[in-house]
């Protein structure tokens, strides 16, 4: 009996308080509507703006003209809508984020400690629109130190003749470090006999440190005009040194500024010899401050197999052509050469 | 019966000759496999790449005698490399083994004045031939190395 008359009460207190609060909500609604409009749209607009203003401290100044991305123009079409504004302050949010990106390239262009590895010289070899295959290596000879021995091991090259080892400098070139079939031989008599249109030159690590700096620049000239004199119809890239990590280097003579000492000398020598071309490595193994890559090389100058690579593509697409060696590359080469060939008179 | 006995010595020593005479094995071995399990197990100071080039050009070895190579080598900041050839005939491989000598010789020359800390490696290196096949290891653990060679037959 009991439960019959709570199932015939409940309904009737149920629809008393329904009653109730339609009534609250009608009597808010007519006397208190403006306000109740008010605060929604104070509390929403408040929201856009503190996301404005976060967003604005992060934007730069010359971003302030641009003209408004599409998320950014709804934000302010629908400044004034309630159920927009949500959104419209999470799109400000965002369009802050990439003004923040943006402001971040800024400063690292802006960045004073950077580096820039440009450099304005007819000399260094510029970048070519088409890149060349391994058959253009096919005629040359890479010469050099451990870090061109490196290259041939790791770069996945196919073709050239190298004439490498381990710890020479431009003070060994007499010596009989390299290896052949016929015995151990110096670079000289490497490049007797046989002749080359191109010569990859990698030197110049090994003599960092090197006692008295003055004397580096004349036996480097002397290297050369040897090369010359025994590969006279070859065209000299000497490659640049590259940058050392110094945290990984023992030897405190292998830094970045005696790298960059000897690199002003290499620039100095493809100036003065119209058959000699740099090769700006640094372009692409810099970390922007004048340092090798981080983690580029597991002793801070041998470059692991990935960064070999690289270099191999920059070889690829960093070339000159000579009218006079013109004639002796064969049809492959002068098909893949066609476009965007420097020429000697360009230099 | 001295007969006998004369000829099962002869027998015994053919057989002892012929059991000591590694180079004569006949074993097929799968070369970049071995040239690949030496390199990743008992290379452990330094990441070998698999060269692209021809291997005459660094081990001087005749194109005409070689069958098949395959070589890890170093990017140069160890003396650690890995070389694994296939001669057409087993009386080349021992003239594999002299150039496989001679490239160790000279690497332990420029080393020691440049690295000298790789020239124990080099001392330890690992020139063995089985059959028509030829091996050098540079490596850290010359006894793994030599554990996995004794598994191919060398």
């Amino acid at each position: 009996m009991g439960t019959k008359k709570k199932r015939k009460r409940k309904p009737q207190n149920n629809m008393l308080v329904l009653k109730l609060l339609v009534l609250v909500v009608i009597v808010l609604v007519l006397f208190e509507g403006k306000l109740i409009y008010t605060m929604f749209t104070q509390g929403t607009s408040s929201t856009v703006t503190v996301s404005s203003s976060s967003s604005e401290s992060e934007k730069p100044q010359n971003l302030e003209n641009e003209p408004l991305s599409p998320s950014a123009e709804a934000v302010t079409d629908s400044g004034n809508s309630v159920a927009d504004a949500p959104l419209a302050g999470l799109s400000i949010a965002v369009s802050g984020a990439s003004a923040s990106t943006a402001l971040q390239a800024d400063q690292e262009t802006e960045d004073p400690y950077r580096i820039s590895e440009e450099i304005d010289s007819p000399a260094v070899v510029k970048e070519q629109e088409t890149a060349i295959d391994d058959s253009y290596f096919s005629d040359a000879v890479f010469i050099g130190d451990s870090r061109m021995e490196g290259f041939r091991n790791s770069s996945g090259i196919t073709q050239g003749t190298f004439l490498t080892s381990v710890g020479l400098s431009s003070s060994g070139m007499s010596d009989a470090t390299i290896a052949s079939p016929e015995g151990n031989i110096s670079v000289y008599q490497g490049l007797s006999g046989i002749q080359y249109n191109k010569i990859y030159l990698m030197l110049g690590t090994n003599d960092l440190g090197y006692y008295p700096w003055e004397d580096f620049l004349p036996n480097f000239e002397k290297v050369i005009e040897q090369f010359h004199k025994l590969q006279p119809d070859a065209i000299i890239y000497i490659c640049n040194v590259i940058y050392v990590e110094e945290s990984k280097v023992s030897a405190s003579y292998n830094n970045n500024e005696n790298v960059r000492k000897i690199n002003g000398y290499l620039l100095e020598i493809c100036e003065t010899y119209d058959y000699c071309y740099y090769l700006n490595l640094n372009e692409i193994f810099t970390n922007g401050y004048g340092s090798l890559i981080e983690d580029a090389s597991s002793d801070g100058v041998h470059l692991y197999e990935y960064y070999c690579k690289q270099m191999l593509d920059y070889l690829k697409t960093h070339y000159v052509d000579l009218p006079a060696s013109a004639d002796i590359t064969s049809e492959a080469e002068e098909t893949s050469n066609t476009d965007g060939i420097e020429t000697e008179e360009d230099k | 019966m001295k007969h006998v006995k004369l000829i099962l010595c002869l027998a015994v020593l053919a057989f002892c000759l012929t059991a000591c005479s590694k180079g004569n094995k006949d074993i097929t071995v799968d070369v970049d496999k071995l040239a690949d399990e030496l390199q990743s197990q008992a290379v452990t100071s330094d990441t070998l790449t698999k060269t692209s080039l021809d291997l005459s050009s660094i081990y001087f070895v005749n194109d005409d005698q070689m069958e098949k190579g395959a070589a890890y080598l170093s990017n140069a900041s160890t003396a650690c490399e890995v070389a694994v050839i296939e001669c057409k005939e087993s009386s080349q491989a021992e003239g594999v083994e002299k150039l496989f000598k001679t490239r160790v010789s000279n690497q332990s020359n420029l080393f020691a004045s440049y690295n000298a800390g790789e020239v124990a490696k080099l001392d330890k290196a690992i020139i063995k031939t089985a059959g028509k096949y030829a091996v050098l290891c540079v490596c850290d653990d010359t006894e793994k190395a030599e554990e996995i060679l004794k598994n191919y037959g060398f």
